[in-house]
């Protein structure tokens, strides 16, 4: 019998199977860091707010970082996903396409304008927007949208972007938030407390949700746009909707996180792997496997050289790298074969 | 279902496609349309399922004009064979057919257990049970055009466009996709046009063939009142030998040289 014969795993045991999978993820990395916290305090830190000290280090740093991690690893799992689809593209990523950069710029930008928490988002989701909608229209051309033209456009974007980002933080002169804004570039938690999590958490879960609605369209929209069309797809709206939401995504976690590079490329492959092409599975299981993917990364990050910190950026790229290697040369031997 | 085609413009910045093509195909008929490359046969099938909107003039389905109609009404009557689809991830036989009932399925929830017969009473129409879990990129040539025709049943059309169906088929699938062309036409309220190259295939399947020539039609009607030695010349600029085929008594069409 053929894997595929065993079935497919449906909406509801994947998001079973991956809530399971997320908590036991999370708590894991709630007892481990520079101090040790006991798997009993951090459950009674989580379940009651105390005052020891063990207590403060689990509900005012380690809990608000992790729920930061689920929110990061998600919307971008969901965002390369659903990007993969739009775009039939199994290279295309926020990271990419360059849209994780133009929201780090729409980011660091909005604080050089003097703004804060919503206000930057909302720049870098203005960004980020930009940057989709001129990535798609350089690329396009009268065959359609080809993938290496749009990996292109992609790399030339993230350039464009990063050089706006290095000018702005250059003309900020503020030694205070220069280093924040460098940083941002490298991708990272260590800044997360709950004001942020607070508003990008429940941002966050709504989109993912939103992005689930869509399953069905996006299976047909991986087919590509005119067989999407004479199936009854209205692509050019679908189309929008799925871009906006992927933006959003991208920028409610860079606003968190930075760029994380290549969880938005490497999480919706790995996931094809374990619950198949159908959408409706898919989804679901890239937004759970980003966020574990950023916990334990993140995990990872705090922990390997104290009481230092890596940048989680750094990290995701020491393994996407390989991974994006593996996904040129498959695509590679399929075109070879056809 | 009746689609008809009322004086369809269409062009690529100035230069014309077509030209004021009128057709009109009837329910119980299988429309061919034949012409030489660039005449417009697939842009006209584009302008007939409303996936190029017109410069001028219309496509009706039983009276509403395709190009105001939302996508989702379109595919409920009306289906497209197209020539090409290729996945970008590798889906299942039964999934890829499965696409077709988008235009029926709930917007949520997934798919009915009416949705799960119709997916399965087609699979056996098209000999594809035994193909049902395996990747369609892993398909031969026949199989996969046998899959994408099933995925356009799946839509329960009254309608069926094909684009070039028998491009690159060996002779057994040429007349098993002519076959069911033909028959699909047969059906109660059905009807179909099918975009061909082989001019003996057009007369021998085809109730009515329209010949297209420069974005105008040449020609249109009974495929042997069509397909004269005249009309072949000045459409394809080569000159033929028009005869009847003794064992199907329908026209065959040999090229011999350039006109």
């Amino acid at each position: 019998m053929s894997p595929a014969a065993l079935g497919r795993p449906r909406f509801s045991a994947v998001v079973t199977g991956g809530v399971v999978v997320t908590v036991l993820a999370a708590f894991a990395s709630l007892t481990v860091g520079v101090v040790h916290v006991p798997l009993a305090d951090v459950f009674a830190a989580v379940t009651h707010a105390g005052t020891s000290m063990n207590d403060t280090l689990v509900s005012q740093m380690r809990l608000p970082r992790a729920l930061g991690a689920i929110a990061v690893g998600s919307a971008m799992g969901t965002a390369g996903c659903m990007l993969q689809a739009l775009l039939r593209n199994p290279l295309a990523s926020p990271t990419v396409i360059g849209t994780s950069q133009a929201a780090a710029f729409g980011k660091v930008f909005g604080i050089f304008l003097g703004l804060e928490r919503v206000g930057a988002i909302s720049t870098a989701f203005a960004m980020t927007c930009v940057s989709a909608v001129l990535v798609l229209w350089l690329a396009r051309t009268r065959a359609g949208l080809p993938s290496l033209s749009v990996v292109l456009m992609g790399i030339n974007m993230s350039l464009f972007f990063g050089a706006m980002t290095g000018l702005t933080v250059f003309l900020h002169r503020d030694e205070n938030q220069l280093g924040k804004m460098a940083l941002l570039l490298a991708g990272g938690l260590w800044q997360t407390d709950w004001r942020q999590v607070a508003v990008i958490g429940p941002v966050t879960a709504v989109a993912v949700a939103a992005a689930m609605l869509l399953a069905r369209p996006l299976d047909l929209l991986a087919l590509g746009e005119t067989d999407a069309k004479r199936l009854g797809v209205n692509t050019a709206r679908t189309g929008t909707i799925v871009l906006l939401l992927s933006c959003l995504l991208t920028a409610l976690a860079v606003c968190l996180a930075g760029v994380v590079a290549f969880v938005g490329l490497v999480v919706p492959h790995a996931a094809r792997r374990i619950v198949g092409q159908s959408h409706a599975a898919l989804l679901p299981a890239c937004a759970f496997l980003g966020a574990v993917v950023v916990i334990l990364t993140d995990t990872l990050a705090r922990t390997v050289v104290p009481p230092n910190e890596l940048p989680l950026g750094v990290i995701t790229s020491l393994f996407g790298v390989p991974c994006f290697v593996l996904v040129v040369r498959s695509m590679q031997s399929k075109a070879g074969e056809a | 279902m009746r689609l008809r085609a009322d004086d369809l413009r269409f062009s690529y910045g100035r230069r014309p496609i077509l030209d004021g093509v009128s057709i009109d195909v009837a329910e119980g008929q299988l429309l061919g349309l034949v012409g030489p490359n660039g005449a417009g046969k697939s842009t006209l099938l584009r302008c007939l399922c409303g996936m190029l909107n017109p410069s001028s003039g219309r496509a009706t389905l039983d009276g509403r004009d395709v190009a105001a109609m939302s996508r989702r009404d379109v595919a409920r009557v009306l289906g497209v064979v197209p020539q090409q689809c290729v996945p970008t991830f590798p889906v299942s036989v039964e999934e890829f057919v499965a696409m077709g009932r988008y235009a029926r399925e709930r917007f949520v929830g997934g798919p009915t257990p009416d949705d799960r017969e119709v997916v399965a009473r087609v699979l056996d129409e098209m000999g594809l049970r035994e193909f049902a879990r395996r990747p369609v990129d892993e398909l031969s040539g026949g199989e996969f055009r046998r899959v994408l025709v099933g995925q356009a049943l799946a839509q329960e059309p009254s309608l069926l466009l094909f684009d070039e169906p028998v491009q690159q088929l060996d002779l057994l699938h040429v007349l098993e996709v002519m076959g069911f062309a033909r028959s699909f036409a047969k059906r109660p309220g059905c009807a179909a046009v099918v975009v061909l190259h082989d001019l003996g295939l057009a007369a021998r399947y085809c109730d009515r063939v329209a010949l297209l020539h420069q974005g105008r039609i040449l020609a249109v009607g009974a495929p042997d009142e069509v397909l004269t030695e005249e009309n072949v010349r000045t459409a394809y600029r080569v000159r033929v030998s028009v005869s009847r085929c003794p064992a199907t008594g329908s026209i065959q069409v040999v090229p011999l040289e350039a006109a």
